[in-house]
């Protein structure tokens, strides 16, 4: 059965692949020169992305290390993650009306770099946070002690400490933000844009696959060879230690950033409600025209919450590892095209936006939390089978309840993000087979800021309830499954 | 008889290297040694945990001879307990140890009523219900023993099993381990760091020193 699961999962990940790569004729590198400028502006804004991202991850992470109650913690950790948790239309939307009230345009390099430094700052500082929580405590009592000061125990005991990990999150972020669809679609100009969003013209308002297939093995080649570095710089970060909080490092006053971002986000919301709330008329015929587009969504949130908990239920049941490798190794040819993979075959845009979403989802994801806390379960799962247990038995009673809420929580946010995707979907969906974030991007783009200012409330509320209900599904199914 | 043969590990700078050992595989057998002689890693090549291609463990009892180095860890039916003793943190110790039953198909009744008389005679009963991380470190090698003891094992192999136990605890659980070998007829690999503790009650002893077999006794 484990075996079946398992090719299931193989055949949706490559099947994107041989789709395409039997569907051209030829491969078209001929514009070579051409690409050149966007190759060149995808590398500039991945770049600086990752740098300003480190900078202020590195700030998150000491804001963090000054926090001594878990319960500060938590609070603070979700207040510097919340970008990340948010569907991404949302922060566009708020931060695209906080550049309105300070006057500064958020469209180009400058805005592409400062969308990717908000979404993944906070990702850098809880990272680093719980590896300086485990490695630096001991040595930071030990410095001061020895009577060092707050500015060479930064420089010795963190920023040298760290090199690799810092080198590691830099390419990590520079690969998410090398292959970022959403946000350059929407803030990128036409003429200075990512190989993406090229692929995604080239495809959408050319028609040529040849070219956008060319183009995406390009890209493939350079993702992976950013993620070769990414394993073999991974191997090299191990910790351990206790957990205290340091001493010497944490400043209280960096928390101020990431509690900044998250009030002027709230702030956004608040003036959108309220301007979206005077000018909309909330007749019979407004819920009507909001119906199907809002069932659409949810169809689309669930099914792609789903099949993410499902895919990574699936890579959990593999005790060998190969399923997890694979999902490690895989790289999407690219977003844009992974559309077409489906047009070229299904008729049915719900389900495109489904599998779309859903993969995209699962492979970042899977990346974030959902492999390593399968690592972790290494040694019980030894353990286990030292006890005599058959494949099922650890599956069930050892791997299942535990990583059940965790897997809960991470297909709530790929949930969430689906119900905001914009980008995929646009490739996918029909006219009049729009869902909610098609609508918002639209108004967005024609500068219809009142309905946008009410559907961001709705949406969020929506992003709510899908989080809870996976979140919730798997904190009730694992205690139910508990021994 | 345990006869065990080309156990041959090469890591970086040491060597573990016993290419002939007969074992009576009665009663409670003894491995001692100073830190750093190999004793771990002994008992993970035995235990199949470490990979060891020339490796074979012969067992002759009265009904012939099996070798178990290529046998899996199920056909096995090894009763454990490693160094340090990890429970699964998500079940409290009543359920660690009844899991170890329930893996081994052993009935529920008899492992209830193992469970009993285990947790009386090591004094857990006000720790049944605790999850792992609010055990001691000696109640944890308890439960890790029982869990050990429940699922009618063929052999028992134990890594300084009462190490974080007091000295009054400790007599109480080697009397009862003792009692369990006898009464069962199971034999018992233990690697011990303070042999004193164990010398009264052992049938054999071996003695690993930098890798190499030492002595016998």
């Amino acid at each position: 059965m484990v075996q079946g699961f398992g090719i299931f999962l193989v055949i949706v990940l490559l099947w994107p692949y041989f789709v395409l790569f039997s569907a051209v004729k030829h491969w078209d590198f001929s514009f070579f020169v051409q690409w050149a400028p966007y190759l060149l502006f995808t590398f500039k804004q991945a770049f600086w992305s990752s740098v300003i991202s480190l900078v202020g991850g590195i700030f998150c992470a000491l804001g963090l290390l000054s926090l001594k109650e878990q319960k500060k913690i938590s609070f603070f950790e979700v207040v510097v993650f919340l970008p990340n948790f948010l569907p991404i239309l949302f922060v566009i939307f708020a931060f695209l009306k906080i550049s309105h009230w300070f006057h500064f345009s958020l469209y180009g390099i400058q805005g592409i770099v400062f969308m990717h430094s908000i979404l993944n700052m906070g990702l850098v500082g809880v990272f680093l946070f719980h590896r300086a929580r485990v490695d630096l405590t001991l040595l930071s009592y030990q410095a001061a002690l020895d009577g060092m000061p707050w500015i060479r125990f930064f420089y010795h005991g963190f920023l040298r400490f760290f090199l690799k990990d810092f080198l590691y999150l830099f390419l990590f972020v520079f690969t998410i933000c090398w292959a970022s669809f959403s946000v350059p679609l929407i803030l990128g100009e036409i003429h200075g844009s990512t190989m993406e969003v090229l692929i995604y013209q080239k495809i959408k308002q050319e028609g040529d696959l040849a070219q956008a297939l060319s183009l995406s093995l390009l890209q493939m080649m350079i993702l992976w060879s950013l993620y070769i570095a990414l394993s073999f710089l991974k191997k090299n970060l191990k910790s351990e230690g206790a957990f205290l909080t340091p001493i010497l490092l944490p400043k209280r006053l960096f928390l101020i950033f990431p509690l900044g971002i998250v009030v002027l986000l709230g702030a956004a919301f608040i003036e959108a409600l309220w301007s979206g709330l005077n000018a909309t008329s909330f007749s019979k015929e407004f819920f009507l025209y909001l119906l199907p587009p809002l069932s659409r969504s949810l169809v689309v949130s669930y099914g792609a919450g789903f099949f993410i908990l499902c895919c990574l239920l699936i890579a959990s049941m593999d005790l060998k590892g190969f399923l997890r490798k694979l999902l490690l190794a895989y790289i999407l040819p690219s977003g844009a095209l992974l559309g077409v993979a489906w047009i070229f075959v299904f008729d049915s845009p719900l389900l495109g936006m489904i599998w779309g979403t859903g993969v995209t989802g699962l492979l970042f994801l899977f990346r974030l939390g959902g492999e390593g806390l399968l690592e972790k379960l290494k040694d019980q799962v030894r353990r286990a089978q030292i006890l005599g247990a058959t494949s099922y038995q650890i599956w069930r009673f050892i791997i299942l309840p535990q990583v059940l809420p965790f897997y809960g929580l991470l297909s709530g946010l790929g949930a969430v993000w689906a119900l905001g995707d914009f980008a995929y979907s646009g490739l996918v969906s029909h006219t009049g087979q729009e869902t909610v974030a098609l609508i918002m991007e639209s108004l967005l783009l024609t500068y219809k800021w009142d309905l946008a200012n009410v559907l961001i409330a709705v949406l969020l509320f929506l992003s709510v309830m899908v989080f809870l209900t996976f979140r919730g599904l798997g904190y009730v199914v694992a205690r139910k499954l508990e021994y | 008889m345990w006869l065990l043969e080309n156990l041959n590990i090469k890591k970086k700078d040491f060597v573990l290297n016993v290419p002939h050992l007969e074992l009576s595989g009665k009663g409670l057998m003894l491995l001692e040694g100073p830190s750093g002689a190999g004793k771990s890693t002994f008992l993970r090549v035995l235990l199949g945990m470490e990979p060891c291609s020339s490796f074979v463990w012969k067992v002759q009892d009265h009904k012939g001879e099996m070798d178990f180095s290529k046998k899996s860890f199920r056909e096995k039916r090894l009763g454990v307990v490693l160094q340090p003793p990890q429970l699964f943190p998500h079940m409290t110790a009543r359920k660690n140890i009844l899991y170890a039953a329930k893996v081994r198909n052993v009935p529920i009744s008899e492992a209830q009523a193992f469970l009993k008389e285990g947790v009386q005679y090591l004094s857990l009963e006000s720790c049944l219900n605790n999850k792992p991380f609010a055990l001691s470190g000696g109640e944890l090698q308890r439960v890790a023993l029982l869990r050990a003891l429940v699922g009618r094992p063929r052999f028992l192999i134990l890594d300084e099993p009462f190490s974080a136990l007091d000295k009054e605890m400790q007599k109480k659980a080697a009397s009862f381990l003792k009692e369990f070998i006898q009464k069962r007829n199971v034999p018992a690999l233990i690697v011990a760091h303070k042999v004193e503790d164990w010398r009264h009650l052992v049938d054999e002893s071996i003695v690993l020193e930098k890798g190499q077999l030492k002595n016998q006794i």
